[in-house]
């Protein structure tokens, strides 16, 4: 369970999120939506520990992060501009990352790529990646290891149609299996298709659920 | 014939490129200290601001330690100062190699070689004196480049760091010009690079020069570690 009490931040002048409170509980995908600047990008950082609110705390599972904690345990994250090592093949990159906390094998990494529609065996390096293909990769990067918690900034751009019924059905799965899932976008049909729960951000506040 | 010529090129590069009457004041400024430094700054550009976007960001999100991160960066970054200063020296011997052609000096009678005003050796101290003060510069400005990108862009960080090497070296021959405060001299660190310029034939002291880039890569490292660590990464 994520809990977001009174949680503020100011950005060089502007205030990015303004007094939220929220909490975010296991096996639900939460849709933020938006206009651009509104705070969904922000938001989805704080949680993942990027940013350190200066009012507030954001509670995971107990233990209050940037206190307890300095970044929340088993979380993915797609955020915008996302690089990957660029003179390596898509498995490689995972393999790399995989070697950090050495919690899933090589048939994990094969099976997640399959599953968001990238040939594991290919070994095309990620900078001829097109944009759908980079941004399947970044998901792959945010689930292969089975995260608890998966924060998801615009995921389904620049990605072809059979591609976003791929993932759909891989966040469907990661949702039955209890994960917590907070997507910022744009595309109606991401909130219609998935979410659980609906979290409309107007200058860095929640103005409705 | 080859072990001097990599003797002599070893010479050109920390004492300065062949002195030709012909060639300007502004060319010889240039191929001996702002080319080097430009081009060793364009490639570890980009570094530290790749830890607050991509790459970094996955490696947080996963417990990687900030401070680790960091020092990682830095071993890296002097690894890659070693490995390009290794590839334009090589360069500087096939240059030497190329004047040397036959075991004769194939320029003209009036070309005269700066770097046999001095006395060192590839074996004296002076010479590995001089290469290690070199070295230790470029390793200084490569850091501080790095450190730049904490607070602005890459680009900012390497327009603001070209004005300084530039400045830096300007500054120096202001000082024994117009008679500035000595003192100047040990802030002035770009120049510590240049055996004329730095404590071996030049003014002031090895030592001192040396304590002062020891304590710059000291606060760099110290700082970028503290800095990283409590950064937002947006």
């Amino acid at each position: 369970m994520i809990v977001i009490d009174n949680v503020s931040k100011t950005l060089k002048g502007n205030k990015v999120l303004d007094h939220i409170d929220y909490v975010f509980e296991e096996g639900k995908i939460y849709g933020l939506f938006g206009r651009n600047g509104c705070g969904k990008t922000m938001f989805l950082r704080m949680i993942a520990g990027l940013i350190i609110p200066d009012e507030g705390t954001v509670t995971i599972d107990g233990k209050v992060l940037h206190k307890n904690i300095s970044f929340p345990e088993s979380t993915g994250i797609v955020i915008e501009h996302m690089e990957m090592l660029p003179e390596y093949s898509a498995y490689d990159n995972l393999k790399i990352l995989a070697k950090i906390n050495k919690i899933v094998n090589d048939e994990d990494i094969i099976k997640v790529m399959q599953d968001v529609g990238l040939d594991p065996y290919s070994k095309k390096k990620v900078r001829k990646y097109s944009l759908g293909m980079k941004q399947r990769l970044n998901i792959a990067q945010a689930i292969f290891e089975n995260q608890k918690i998966i924060l998801l900034d615009e995921p389904t751009n620049a990605i072809d149609e059979d591609g976003i019924q791929l993932i759909y059905e891989k966040l469907k799965e990661l949702r039955a299996d209890g994960a917590t899932i907070i997507m910022a976008t744009h595309n109606k049909e991401d909130i219609e298709e998935l979410c659980d729960e609906i979290i409309r951000i107007d200058g860095g506040r929640i103005v409705n659920e | 014939m080859w072990d001097s010529i990599i003797v002599q090129a070893l010479r050109y590069m920390v004492y300065g490129p062949p002195y030709y009457e012909n060639i300007s004041y502004n060319t010889r400024v240039s191929l001996q200290y702002l080319i080097p430094a430009f081009l060793i700054m364009l490639l570890v550009n980009r570094k530290t601001s790749g830890l607050y976007r991509g790459y970094g960001i996955l490696q947080v999100i996963r417990g990687v330690s900030r401070k680790r991160m960091i020092l990682l960066l830095y071993a890296r970054l002097v690894g890659q100062v070693l490995k390009y200063l290794g590839l334009y020296y090589l360069g500087i011997v096939i240059f030497t190699s190329v004047l040397y052609i036959g075991g004769n000096n194939i320029l003209p009678e009036e070309f005269k070689e700066v770097v046999l005003q001095t006395d060192g050796s590839l074996f004296g101290g002076n010479l590995i004196m001089a290469t290690l003060m070199y070295i230790t510069v470029y390793v200084v400005i490569a850091l501080a480049l790095s450190f730049a990108e904490h607070f602005v862009s890459d680009k900012t960080a390497y327009v603001i760091l070209i004005t300084v090497v530039f400045v830096m070296m300007e500054l120096d021959n202001l000082i024994v010009v117009t008679g500035l405060p000595k003192w100047l001299h040990y802030i002035l660190i770009y120049n510590f690079a240049y055996g004329l310029r730095n404590g071996i034939y030049g003014e002031g002291s090895v030592v001192t020069e040396m304590m002062v880039l020891s304590v710059t890569i000291l606060v760099i490292v110290v700082g970028s570690v503290r800095l990283y660590s409590k950064k937002d990464l947006v």
